[in-house]
């Protein structure tokens, strides 16, 4: 755990004065650029557009810093041998992988943290209530920032190189929004043999559409406590096995 | 290393290319000794060395530091290693690198601010030590990657052509340093293409052509003779038919 | 949700889909209301039924029912486009059965929206030319956050044929300090200033 720690804080660190930050000063622009253009197309609609474009953009945002940070992670340690003075110490090979993963993830969802400020900021100077429906969108986000970050970090470890590590985690963001629609295919097929490989395919495939809540605002009788339980709980294990399997590849890696 | 044998295998379109990186090698390097491993660039010097840091595995034969694999905590616990290029994070200081290194190598905390400082001072970083490493010049960050070495005090260093790229004033600063490490009852194992710095150092020398022991030479051979070192190590690779070395005369 | 028989506007499919494939349906439906904002405002110049021709308005803006229901299918809490679609249908292109059939549908996609029931009140009395029934239906609209400026606009305006300057002054104070709309609050302020000057209205 100290190894960790140890780990998590100095990449948290690096992240920070890699100017992550810059992220959400990017994000400031794009929503004061957006409020001003919304302000004058929208009509009466100006503040939902304000606030669905703000937790997308936060979103969308906090993903690309996720993934590109983490398909970066621990490849750019290994080809600049900064890997070497931490391998060659006491240090469990999962250690240095989960305490890399985890001071980037701590540095992306401060960012989107302050991405979150910026955009109450700017709702409530255009008269905006507060709702707890919407903060109940954070916390969603970042378990979705924590999946994609951790499927980087996976596919950086066996692709050949940063740029398809980026694309395979793109194309199973793009794939981990169609999951009911999957599973429909999967029950209308009448091959039993593309039923069972569409389910296979379902079971490696991220379930993002869980963890989507801010497209499910203001839709009646969604409560958004049970659904970030199950949320949670699914991060947690996607999250788990992807650590895992990224630790087991790593730990046979030579250098 | 016992009978320790190294094959790289890479990929490429679909084809296997085998690389052997050290064949059938055997090495030992006794308590407090200072080893050197002489050889032509690609003869296997950072191979051995990886393989005992646990850096990459044999593929046949057996590693081992003080009876344990080189992967066991308690066998890196007692290493220390010295890269040919000091890889740091650029943007820590030099007292943050060695509380870094310090924590993964188990310091407490208690004791890992005084061990810092007292390592910064015996490379002669204190003055320097709350500058990023991205300002430190090539002789500066040599002496912070010793530090980093010796931060948890370990028996056994692994030195990778320490002195290359160093001027005049840096060589002598690191053959002294190494010496007194030597003088402390560290082991050393280290790898050069300056055969005087090895000549001066070391108590033996493994001359290894294209990832074999081809031999091993004692102090008494060359100690009394200047430049007999050099002579050895000649003639030693000129015997591979692939060395391009041609005896000019016989 | 409304079930997909098909895009309801093929032409902008490989959008929707975009929007749904990258987790953003609502701000695929913001994008979706906007586009309707612009039809609603400027029309399509390769469209024979373009707004402000020589035909009859039921005639105009003829995808207009079709680009309500994409934004409603994308996110069907998007009631503040629903009651500006509807009541675009019912009271500018006189298309009250379209109107009627939008606001069946949300409330289908959302029972608990009571709301739309007094737009489908308001819209049936104006179908069946009733307009103080009309009037009835939209002032209590006008208490509730969603009300769209366009009706409100609808509304003073009804007031003033009727003779109640007094109520559609208010209709237009209120427009100019809730609304969002800069257009219809425009609209409001220049039908207030006309008031005050005729001596009609405080």
């Amino acid at each position: 755990m100290n190894a960790v720690w140890t780990i998590l804080r100095v990449t948290f660190l690096q992240q920070v004065r890699n100017k992550l930050w810059l992220a959400a000063l990017l994000y400031a622009g794009i929503m004061a650029a957006a409020s001003l253009l919304f302000g004058a197309v929208a009509a009466d609609a100006e503040l939902t557009v304000i606030l669905d474009l703000g937790l997308a953009a936060a979103e969308l945002l906090g993903l690309l810093v996720a993934a590109v940070g983490a398909a970066t992670l621990v490849l750019e340690e290994m080809e600049s041998k900064t890997a070497y003075l931490i391998l060659t110490r006491p240090v469990p090979r999962a250690s240095y992988v989960v305490g890399r993963f985890l001071g980037l993830l701590g540095a992306v969802l401060g960012a989107v943290a302050l991405m979150g400020l910026v955009h109450v900021g700017i709702l409530m100077l255009k008269g905006w209530e507060p709702s707890a429906s919407y903060f109940a969108c954070y916390p969603f986000m970042a378990l979705k920032v924590t999946v994609v970050a951790s499927m980087a970090l996976f596919f950086s470890l066996f692709a050949t190189s940063q740029a398809s590590s980026v694309s395979f985690t793109a194309f199973f963001w793009l794939l981990g929004h169609f999951g009911p629609e999957l599973e429909f295919l999967a029950v209308k097929s009448r091959s039993v043999a593309s039923a069972v490989g569409v389910k296979a395919f379902l079971f490696v495939l991220p379930r993002l559409d869980l963890l989507t809540y801010r497209d499910l605002l203001e839709i009646p009788g969604v409560a958004a406590g049970p659904l970030l339980a199950r949320g949670a709980a699914y991060a947690a294990l996607y999250t788990g096995a992807c650590l895992l399997l990224s630790a087991t590849l790593f730990s046979r890696r030579e250098f | 290393m016992e009978n320790v044998t190294k094959v790289f295998r890479r990929s490429h379109l679909g084809r296997v290319r085998e690389t052997v990186g050290v064949r059938d090698l055997s090495l030992r390097v006794f308590e407090g000794e200072v080893y050197g491993l002489l050889g032509l660039n690609g003869a296997g010097k950072t191979t051995v060395m990886k393989l005992l840091l646990g850096l990459l595995s044999p593929s046949s034969g057996r590693a081992e530091i003080l009876g344990r694999s080189p992967e066991d905590p308690e066998a890196r616990r007692a290493v220390g290693y010295l890269p040919e290029v000091p890889y740091f994070y650029r943007h820590l200081t030099a007292r943050e690198v060695l509380v870094f290194y310090g924590r993964l190598s188990g310091l407490p905390r208690e004791s890992l601010g005084a061990r810092v400082e007292a390592v910064l001072k015996e490379v002669r970083l204190a003055e320097n030590a709350h500058r990023p490493m991205r300002e430190y010049s090539k002789g500066m960050l040599q002496r912070a990657c010793l530090a980093q070495a010796l931060i948890h005090d370990p028996k056994i260093l692994f030195f990778d052509e320490p002195v290359t790229g160093l001027d005049p004033l840096g060589l002598k600063e690191m053959r002294d340093m190494m010496a007194g490490l030597h003088e402390r009852g560290k082991t050393i194992l280290f790898s050069s293409h300056n055969i005087s710095e090895v000549e001066r150092l070391c108590r033996r020398v493994g001359i290894l052509v294209r990832g074999r022991m081809a031999r091993e030479v004692d102090r008494s051979e060359w100690e009394k003779d200047p430049g007999r070192l050099e002579a050895i190590f000649v003639e030693t690779v000129a015997q591979d038919p692939n060395s391009g070395l041609r005896p000019v005369m016989s | 949700m409304p079930s997909a028989g098909g895009p309801p506007v093929p032409a902008y499919a490989v959008q929707d889909m975009a929007a749904v494939l990258s987790g953003a349906r609502r701000v695929g439906s913001d994008v979706a209301f906007i586009q309707l904002l612009q039809y609603f405002g400027g029309g399509d110049a390769n469209e024979a039924g373009g707004k402000g021709n020589a035909g009859p308005r039921s005639t105009w803006l003829p995808r207009f029912l079709p680009m309500s229901r994409r934004v409603a299918a994308l996110n069907p809490g998007f009631h503040a486009a629903v009651l500006f679609a509807a009541g675009s249908l019912g009271f500018v292109l006189d298309r009250p059965d379209e109107a009627l059939s939008l606001l069946e549908e949300g409330t289908a996609a959302d029972p608990t929206f009571w709301q739309y029931r007094l737009y489908a009140g308001a819209v049936a009395y104006r179908k069946n030319q009733e307009p103080d029934k009309v009037i009835v239906f939209l002032w209590e609209a006008l208490k509730y956050p969603d009300c769209p400026g366009l009706l409100q606009n609808i509304l003073a305006n009804l007031l003033k044929k009727r003779g109640d300057f007094r109520r559609a002054a208010e209709v237009y104070r209120h427009t100019i300090q809730t609304c969002r709309d800069p257009t219809s609050v425009d609209t409001a302020r220049r039908q207030l200033d006309r008031l005050r000057k005729a001596g009609l209205a405080p």
